[in-house]
């Protein structure tokens, strides 16, 4: 064997490179971070951009609006301004949010007509004054009042007109009908007006005293009918019948002449009672129509006139064997539909109000052009009053009222004086109620954003605590694995197997309606899917080489647990929970609107410092009570529509930050 | 495969037993809630009694005559048992510190006064009543009686009464989402990215956010009290409509609700199948199928829809619990009588109804629990390629 090494000299060898420093070749590219590409990824879809400045503005709005509302519009202390509809500054003057309401279908008052310029009647009503709906004629907006007719047999004081009629039920012959308590003088006439009846029928016309004596008999017994005043005489073209008549058997106008002949001694009053209309006939379910029953003085003007409504409201009289419906028909219900001008009307001039001469003098010292703006109604007399021209809290002086000396010896009076609406209600100029007022006079908008706040906030905090609680169970669940697992995976299951509503209600019984309850109610089982996600990235890294080298390398548990597995789902844990908080957000608004929430004026104690909150669940429901009034749909459809937006776009900005925190979707359109 | 059905009931039943149990004692440790009127009392008590959750005892006048508690009554002999006399035996029952709740016959017109006696009742520790109310459970299915809602009735007779209605509206529901979802999600799937899908998707993507109270209040308000197109009345009712309504009012109040509880369902089910058969459209097997001569038809109707329609069983199975469950709220505002508005009722009352409460929590926890393994049951039968409990190899 040749053991020899062969030896080669260092001139056989050429050096190269060297002369050359060897670097590291640049990237072509810009190295990029895992953010900047996952922005990359979000701002390429314009809908996200959208969706994402929608989220921030409402996140702004209702961190800034209940810190910026000065005065607090949202305590009912306001109850003058209730169901102020949305106005808005610039849209007003293009007629939509322009604090007008329309109401449509509302009751008019036969004795208000409109009149035109020249005062003429233009044949139109205007609405009915109530006092839960006070629409006061100065206030509607000139030409959009309407009427429209509809005919009815409601027994209402609306419907005008029309007849009563008298139904027999099928089995009886009779059905008898009394007036309220009238008065009929001897002599006196009773006219009647028969529309129509049925043939073979008959309608008698009965007075039924007050103070009626039916001698032992019961007055159900129709029998009973013998005891009340049937002395009437027809009368005919000035005739009259020389017998006493009673009855009516066809359709027409009939005049009674009332009669009677009190008997020696009888010493009853047979002026004060009843009016009694007796209807009889064979025929099943027989009618008649009555237009009017008047009663008339001799002279034939009318001293009670029963017709329409007040004929609807004679009773029926309970007689054994009798039976009948007295029921309208044909009446007319004029409606109108109108818009109103509600800042104009509550914003209205108040009128003869006492002014102090104190507070007249701080109003005019606040207000310092104020006394040039005098204009006085006699120059010669100062105590026929005064008019301020101009935007000015005291519109006019119309009087000063007598005074007296006060206990420090000064001479103390007032004035009378008619002050500007939005001085008296507190405001300097006329208010923009951005999303109108509810019930009880409070600011909607700023209710709006205090809501939002609330919810938003109850978001954070379940968040968070979601996941500290679920990330640590998870880790530990998926890191150590086995038996361990097995129980605290059993153990979700058993937390999650219970129905909400049970959950629900066994902390309502506990603590009742509030934070508490909705923190608790959140976070119970919501933790259980950060858990979730937390195990099974685990699962995924535990085995991984890196790991292993790490463990070989001496780390313990808790370097493997937060340094090395858990930043691997940081990401995904992230974007799930955000995912989460719209939903969130609407259990907490169905939970309020369910009355287990925050209510008006409910504070938010957080230990450290309390917040007022309230919910749109609250708002909503409250909307839900009064949808059906004329006016103010608004307190349901803007909290419904901030909802809605908020959703919506809540939805696609978890979804787009859900795309770009995946990096197997890079470079993928 | 039916082992695997069977160890999972097993689970559920220990589950079902761990979560009633802890309901139990949660509700116990909260002040109890007894009818207040005296007559429905005095029943309940009655029924308590029968149920064996307290022991009755029974004093004659005699006994009372007999000094048996008082120690100096002298004059009680042929009067009735007045309410001093129940204070002043309640005092000498609170000396032995136990808490007793005195009842007499005193209000009771039909019995004579020789006859009255002062009932006694004591409840008997809870850990003992536990045991009496699973023998009742178990043994004759009686859940107690209700004590706000129907006082004295018995709480299943109670809620059985609501499922008509809650199943009722659930199921239509459920079936008309599956046609709408299904027509919508395919078309979206073979149209993809045409005008008609982006519509859809945006108009889809609302019905999500929509909350559901408020489609239906909403609902309620245009189609149940608007006068819509100069109609003289309200399309549909505003209200749900009792037992003797005519059967239009009756059948046109299965609208608003079913309608507000079908969006957000409609919509999911049409993403899923259009996420489902969009992937399935551009896998190999269908590409081998259009090779093969079958014409795009036939090839989404054999090959891609069957596998992208897997998932929606379970997916339904899980709508249809989320929905018996999630229906209270529509119910609570529309006046549906269903099971969550009893719930919320029973809740929600003057005083609450526990022995509802706890049959209601029973029913529900076994229905997601039971359609939870219905669930997972239901990909293995309908995509054979899973199968459920085989052990890794």
């Amino acid at each position: 064997m040749n053991n020899e090494i062969k030896q080669y000299s260092d001139e056989l060898f050429q050096r190269v490179q060297i002369n050359e420093k060897i670097f590291d070749q640049k990237f072509e590219g810009k190295p990029r971070s895992f953010l900047a590409d996952a922005m990359l990824r979000f701002v390429k879809n314009k809908i996200n951009i959208v969706a994402t400045s929608i989220v921030f503005v409402m996140v702004v709005l209702s961190f800034l609006v209940p810190l910026l509302t000065t005065r607090d519009f949202t305590s009912a202390n306001n109850a003058k301004l209730q169901y102020m509809p949305p106005r808005v500054p610039i849209l007003e003057n293009f007629g939509i949010l322009d604090g007008k309401v329309k109401v449509n279908d509302f009751p008019t008052d036969s004795n208000k007509p409109e009149l035109d310029k020249e005062g003429n009647p233009t044949g139109r009503y205007y609405p009915l004054f109530e006092n839960i709906n006070k629409y006061s004629s100065e206030y509607i907006v000139p030409g959009s009042l309407e009427n429209s007719e509809s005919i009815g047999g409601v027994k209402r004081p609306e419907y005008v007109g029309g007849t009563n009629y008298i139904r027999l039920l099928a089995n009886t012959d009779a059905h008898s009908i009394l007036s309220p308590e009238t008065r009929l003088v001897f002599l006196q006439r009773v006219e009647i007006v028969v529309d129509s009846m049925d043939p073979d029928s008959t309608l008698t016309l009965l007075f039924k005293p007050k103070n009626i004596d039916y001698h032992g008999l019961d007055a159900k017994d129709p029998a009973s009918f013998q005891y009340y005043r049937s002395e009437f005489k027809l009368r005919e073209n000035g005739e009259e019948s020389e017998d006493y008549i009673n009855t009516i058997t066809s359709p027409g106008t009939y005049l009674f002449r009332y009669s009677f002949v009190k008997e020696a001694g009888d010493e009853t009053d047979y002026n004060d009672g009843q009016l009694c209309l007796n209807f009889e006939s064979p025929i099943d379910k027989a009618r008649i129509d009555i237009t009017s029953v008047n009663i008339m003085s001799s002279d034939t003007t009318v001293v009670t006139g029963f017709s329409g409504y007040e004929l609807s409201q004679w009773s029926g009289q309970s007689i054994d064997g009798y039976g009948g419906d007295f029921l309208r028909a044909n009446a007319i219900f004029t409606s109108c539909s109108f818009t109103y001008d509600k800042y104009a009307a509550i914003f209205a001039p108040v009128p003869n109000q006492n002014l102090a001469e104190s507070k007249y003098l701080e109003i005019l010292s606040k207000n310092p052009d104020m006394e040039e703006a005098i204009v006085y109604n006699d120059p010669d007399d100062h105590s026929k009053g005064w008019v301020f021209e101009g935007e000015w809290p005291i519109i006019e002086i119309t009087g000063i009222s007598p005074g007296a000396v006060g206990p420090d010896g000064v001479y103390h009076f007032s004035y009378k004086a008619t002050l500007r609406g939005t001085y008296v209600l507190g405001f300097d100029i006329m208010p923009y109620f951005l999303f109108g007022t509810d019930s009880a006079g409070r600011d909607l908008f700023a209710q709006v954003w205090l809501s939002l706040r609330t919810s938003l906030l109850l978001g954070v905090i379940v968040s968070v605590i979601n996941i500290i609680i679920g990330v640590i169970w998870g880790s530990i669940s998926g890191y150590y694995g086995g038996a361990v697992d097995f129980s605290m995976e059993r153990f979700c299951e058993y937390l999650g197997s219970f129905p909400g509503l049970t959950v629900l209600s066994i902390l309502y019984l506990k603590w009742g309606a509030g934070l508490l309850l909705m923190l608790v109610y959140l976070t119970y089982s919501g933790w259980i899917g950060v858990a979730g996600i937390t195990r099974i990235q685990f699962y995924r890294y535990r085995g991984r080489e890196y790991v292993l080298a790490s463990r070989t390398l001496g780390a313990k548990d808790s370097r493997l647990i937060f340094k090395h597995i858990l930043p691997n789902g940081i990401g995904i844990i992230i974007t799930r929970t955000i995912l989460s908080i719209p939903g969130m957000i609407l259990t907490e608004a169905s939970l309020s609107y369910l009355n287990f929430g925050f209510g008006h004026g409910t504070m938010l104690d957080f230990g450290l410092f309390k917040l007022p909150g309230l919910s749109l669940g609250v708002i909503l429901f409250e909307g839900q009570q009064v949808i059906t009034k004329p006016g103010v749909f608004y307190l349901v459809m803007i909290p419904a529509v901030v909802i809605i937006i908020l959703m919506i776009s809540f939805n696609l900005f978890g979804n787009a930050l859900r795309d770009a925190m995946n990096p197997s979707l890079r470079g993928q359109e | 495969m039916l082992r695997y059905f069977f160890q999972r009931l097993m689970w559920v039943f220990i589950v079902l037993v761990a979560v009633l149990t802890t309901t139990y004692v949660l509700y116990k440790i909260q002040p109890s809630s007894p009818p207040t009127r005296p007559a429905e009392k005095a029943t309940w008590l009655k029924s308590q009694v029968g149920l064996g959750f307290m022991e009755e005892e029974i004093l004659t006048r005699g006994e009372i005559y007999e000094g048996k508690f008082f120690k100096n009554d002298e004059n009680i002999f042929g009067q009735k048992i007045t309410r001093e006399m129940q204070e002043a035996i309640y005092a000498n029952y609170k000396y032995y510190k136990i808490d007793y709740t005195i009842w007499s016959d005193y209000d009771s017109p039909s019995v004579t006064n020789m006859n009255r006696r002062l009932l006694i009742y004591r409840e008997i520790p809870i850990m003992v009543q536990y045991g009496k109310w699973v023998k009742n459970v178990v043994t004759k299915f009686d859940w107690g009686p209700s004590t706000n809602i129907s006082i004295n009735e018995k709480a299943t007779t109670v809620l059985n009464r609501s499922f008509p209605y809650t199943i009722g509206v659930n199921l239509i529901t459920t079936l008309i989402e599956i046609p709408l979802g299904l027509f919508f999600g395919i078309l979206c799937a073979i149209k993809k990215d045409s005008i008609f899908d982006n519509i859809i998707n945006v108009v889809f993507m609302v019905f999500i956010s929509l909350p559901g109270f408020v489609v239906i209040m909403l609902l309620m308000k245009w189609f149940g009290s608007d006068h819509l197109f100069g109609l003289s009345h309200p399309l549909l009712p505003y209200q749900w409509q009792s037992s003797d309504a005519p059967t239009k009012q009756k059948i046109l109040a299965y609208f608003i609700p079913v309608i507000s509880l079908s969006l957000g369902g409609i919509a999911g089910l049409t993403r899923s199948v259009r996420a489902e058969l969009s992937e399935g459209l551009t896998q190999d097997y269908v590409l081998l199928a259009r090779t093969k001569g079958l014409s795009k038809q036939q090839a989404i109707n054999r090959h891609a829809l069957r596998i992208a329609l897997t998932p929606l069983l379970p997916g339904l199975i899980f709508s249809f619990a989320a929905l018996l469950g999630g229906a209270g709220i529509t119910e609570q505002v529309y006046g549906i009588p269903g099971a969550g508005r009893v719930f919320l009722q029973a809740i929600q009352g003057s005083q609450p109804d526990y022995n509802v409460l706890m049959y209601d929590t029973a029913l529900f926890s076994f229905l997601g629990l039971f359609l939870g393994i219905l669930m997972d049951m239901s990909y293995s039968i309908i995509d054979p390629r899973i199968r459920m409990g085989a052990k890794n190899e």
